[in-house]
């Protein structure tokens, strides 16, 4: 990120602000798409963050910090459009780990849908920390960092989330892999 | 059986699809609202925190009285002169600060999750306005309301609660009917929940205010749910907390001039000695503002 354009726009330039927004608008919604899985829901969260950012910019103190303070901000809008529409099934409800793989060659189609499904009824808390790490690439520091939760929060967060992805992907994968033997 | 490497390979496959782009009519109703909306500054009145330490309450005490002196003496008739015996300008006590913490009486004002810088906090839950000293090292996440340790689990928060949950292990419905108004009500409701020990409850103070303490000693082996003991709703946020396993976890219900506060404080087991004595002097240091 380019401090200087940072530093100008805590500063009040709103052009600076607006170069700011082009480039980072792109990421935010991309992230924001992906927690929420709601293409209306996503483009309220980027724009309540984008406009949080412009407002909150001044009380930044260390305009290097600025990415992962961004993403900060676009969780809490987030966390604001899910309180606002309760969209998602708010518990993380775990299936056993230790049921039948994934048959080898099964659709990728078949996963992305099993995915979506088993993605939707994670948490918010858990499906931030699987697009932090897994979308985005954030180390698990970089994650605790940007959420301002412990590290082991973190780690556990994401071992929970994975294990819930893994059994939506194999109980659903159980009924496709019976009506494929038959 | 299907390996950790190849979910995580699926899960990032499938994370990699879809729109990378924010709409120009999005961007462009942001930057259209930019002009209209002012920028906060450090001294912005509306954070949902508002820190003061003693130190500035006297800077801004002495400066208000310098103001109110200058103001006073411009605003005397010429005839007095300025050695005249009506020179002397009279001080407004209503125009000196309280040395409460002032802070906006807006109670949601989001303004984003952070570190605590040490000193004395405000924190406006409903009505009411908590005020607590914390330490280096505490900070605000994205749960609204909740103070964490930064490098534990330990943490405190304040909430109203209205109801429980009529199955712990399946939060999916409320008591009904609801659990009554008031602090005993509640205290009795939270040491009754089905298959969850808790101690208490106890006669306790905080903040100068009287209430009940209930205390869960929740670990692995005697928890009765799987997934997690839900007790209530936090009112401010979307998700479901569960209550921590292997940890301490102690309700304070208050009664604050009829609002029934709820406090909270979680320590895990085996918590370092030092945050164990942060959390104590945090919660020690609670006063309460109806």
């Amino acid at each position: 990120m380019d401090i200087e354009l940072v530093r100008m726009a805590q500063r009040g330039d709103e052009e600076a602000f607006a170069s700011l927004a082009v480039a980072i608008g792109g990421r935010l919604h991309a992230v924001s798409q992906r927690i929420l899985r709601d293409t209306d829901l996503a483009e309220d969260a980027t724009q309540q963050a984008l406009l949080s950012i412009w407002r909150d910019l001044p009380l930044l103190h260390d305009p290097a910090k600025f990415d992962a303070w961004s993403y900060r901000l676009l969780v809490r809008a987030c966390y604001a459009e899910g309180r606002r529409t309760r969209a998602w099934a708010p518990n993380l409800r775990l299936m056993p780990a230790s049921e039948p793989s994934i048959p080898e060659g099964l659709s990728e189609v078949v996963d992305r849908d099993q995915l979506e499904r088993g993605f939707r009824r994670l948490s918010i808390d858990h499906r931030v920390v699987v697009v932090l790490h897994h979308y985005l690439d954030l180390p698990l520091e970089g994650v605790a960092e940007t959420l301002g939760v412990p590290l082991g929060t973190v780690r556990s967060r994401l071992h929970y989330a994975m294990r819930g992805l893994r059994a939506a992907l194999e109980a659903d994968a159980r009924p496709a892999a019976r009506e494929a033997a038959k | 059986m299907s390996t950790e490497r190849d979910v995580t390979r699926i899960v990032r496959s499938w994370l990699a699809e879809g729109v990378t782009t924010l709409p120009d009519r999005v961007l462009d109703d942001v930057l259209d609202r930019v002009p209209a909306t002012p920028q906060r500054r450090s001294w912005w009145p509306a954070r949902r925190f508002a820190k003061m330490n003693n130190l500035a309450r006297l800077a801004i005490a002495a400066a208000a009285v310098v103001v109110v002196a200058v103001a006073g003496y411009n605003m005397l008739p010429d005839s007095a002169g300025p050695s005249g015996p009506n020179a002397s300008p009279s001080v407004s006590p209503s125009l000196v600060p309280s040395p409460t913490p002032t802070s906006s009486g807006t109670t949601r004002v989001h303004d984003g999750p952070g570190v605590l810088e040490p000193g004395r906090w405000a924190m406006d839950i409903g009505t009411v306005r908590v005020f607590f000293e914390v330490p280096n090292g505490w900070q605000e996440n994205v749960v609204p309301d909740v103070i964490w340790h930064r490098n534990s689990d330990a943490r405190f928060s304040f909430d109203y609660v209205d109801n429980l949950y009529a199955a712990p292990c399946a939060p999916t419905g409320l008591k009904e009917p609801p659990v009554g108004p008031t602090v005993d009500d509640l205290a009795t409701a939270l040491t009754s929940m089905p298959g969850i020990e808790a101690t208490g409850p106890t006669d306790v103070a905080m903040g100068g205010f009287e209430g009940k303490l209930v205390e869960f000693n929740l670990t692995d082996a005697n928890s009765p749910c799987q997934d997690g003991v839900f007790l209530w709703k936090i009112a401010s946020f979307s998700e479901q907390v569960p209550l921590d396993t292997n940890a301490r976890t102690r309700v304070w219900i208050l009664d604050v001039d009829g609002s029934r506060l709820v406090v909270s404080a979680v320590e895990r087991s085996g918590l370092a000695s030092t945050v164990r004595a942060q959390l104590r002097q945090i919660l020690d240091s609670v006063e309460i503002e109806p």
